[in-house]
């Protein structure tokens, strides 16, 4: 297993302070306190000597020396400095602790709390700004949802929702088990099995309008699997629909946001894009919503559909 | 996230009608909702309702209503009901290109 980029900067980052205190230590000591082997902390002293600030000097660099079996390290002040931060940086961490902190089911909360209390007890009442900032997470219904999705995952209950699905602008009404809630690029969701669907779903906590939570078991059956975040949210299936869509050139941005099954150039920009859908309502949604950026090349009836639904909402304006 | 950082914008407010189960999302942030009695293509069905939604830009609004192709019908101002239906005519229009 090779290690994390990630890692190794947080171990090379605590390793310069911590040498700088401990000049002279042997090779095996400083291994054994960082938990890499020897041969490790030799490649990082190696990666430290070619580090500093830019300039490119040779006194700009960290000076690492260990051939004697002890190691000696100079030259790394900017390093070894303690992290300062703003006010206005100590406030945005504040700030998102703070909503970190309201994440059920978080793994590391001890840490987060601990965090928080370190900054609070250093910045002190220059932070005391973060209690005028409102985080958007408890505002309106979101809070009273979350706290319902704490609730029920911390009591393993099965959970009733009412959730809109807004590209299909319809509302259903679903049981759910809870997995987890986990935030994917700025937005809130549940991770649940759904007993409507019978498959683990994932719900955008500001689409659910409203929730209860039911005096039933809910723990989620054995084949629930949490799905890995990192992937597309939205991942077509075999048997979905294939579409064909020539797209203007102001609608290019639907191949960076959807994802499509193969693009063809034309010409002036215009894009001819194949995708799969399981859902021609979210397909008619989108054309329609792109006002004739783009043309259904296939299947001809779905073409036909957008054109007698924009007809028919025509007639509402006459 | 925080509400304070995004800054202050104009919001100006239209007003829309939306089938029985239409415009589910306008609903929801609707300013003012109420049932409009005898009016859409059928009276004899579940009434209509008329919402008043904020905005903020008449065209991404536009944009929007027009995704609910004859589910909801903007009332006012007219800018937005002119916006749409250019939006409308250019959707039937690209189609037979």
């Amino acid at each position: 297993v090779t290690e994390g980029a990630t890692e190794r900067l947080s171990r090379l980052l605590t390793m310069v302070p911590w040498l700088l205190t401990h000049q002279g230590v042997e090779l095996t000591a400083a291994a054994s306190e960082f938990g890499v082997d020897e041969a490790q902390l030799v490649k990082d002293l190696e990666l430290l000597f070619v580090c500093g600030t830019p300039g490119h000097l040779p006194d700009d660099l960290i000076e690492a020396e260990w051939e004697s079996g002890r190691v000696f390290v100079d030259n790394a002040d900017t390093i070894a400095r303690p992290l300062r931060l703003g006010v206005d940086e100590a406030l945005a961490l504040v700030v998102g602790l703070r909503t970190l902190a309201e994440v059920p089911g978080l793994g590391e909360r001890a840490a987060v709390d601990r965090a928080l209390a370190k900054l609070e007890a250093a910045a002190g009442a220059a932070v005391a700004g973060a209690d005028s900032v409102h985080v958007d997470l408890e505002a309106g219904t979101e809070a009273e949802v979350l706290a319902a999705c704490r609730r029920a995952l911390r009591d393993r209950r099965r959970l009733r929702i009412d959730y809109l699905v807004p590209s299909r602008d319809e509302t259903t009404t679903r049981d759910v088990d809870p997995m987890r809630v986990q935030t994917v690029e700025a937005r809130w969701y549940l991770e649940a099995w759904c007993h409507r669907a019978e498959a683990v779903r994932l719900f955008r906590l500001d689409r659910i309008v409203d929730v209860e939570v039911l005096d039933e078991d809910g723990t989620p059956p054995a084949q629930a699997h949490s799905r890995d975040l990192d992937e597309e949210l939205f991942s077509p299936g075999p048997d979905d629909l294939v579409v064909t869509l020539e797209l203007a050139a102001s609608a290019r941005w639907v191949v960076d946001y959807y994802p499509v099954e193969a693009v063809e150039e034309l010409a002036d920009g215009r894009l001819l894009v194949r995708l799969r859908t399981a859902d021609t309502r979210w397909l008619q949604r989108l054309v329609l919503r792109l006002s004739g950026q783009a043309r259904v090349v296939e299947p001809a009836e779905l073409g036909s559909e957008v054109v007698r639904l924009a007809e028919e909402a025509l007639s509402g304006y006459r | 996230m925080l509400r304070s950082l995004v800054p202050e914008r104009v919001q100006s407010k239209a007003v829309l009608r939306a089938r029985p189960g239409g415009g589910q999302a306008l609903r929801r942030r609707a300013l003012e909702q109420s049932e409009l009695p005898g009016a859409g293509d059928q009276p004899q069905q579940e009434p209509w309702t008329r919402l008043v939604v904020p905005y903020y830009d008449i065209e991404v609004l536009a944009e929007e209503l027009t995704a609910y192709g004859p589910s909801v019908v903007a009332e006012e101002p007219a800018e937005l009901r002119d916006a749409i239906v250019r939006r409308l005519t250019a959707v039937v229009a690209g189609a037979a290109s």
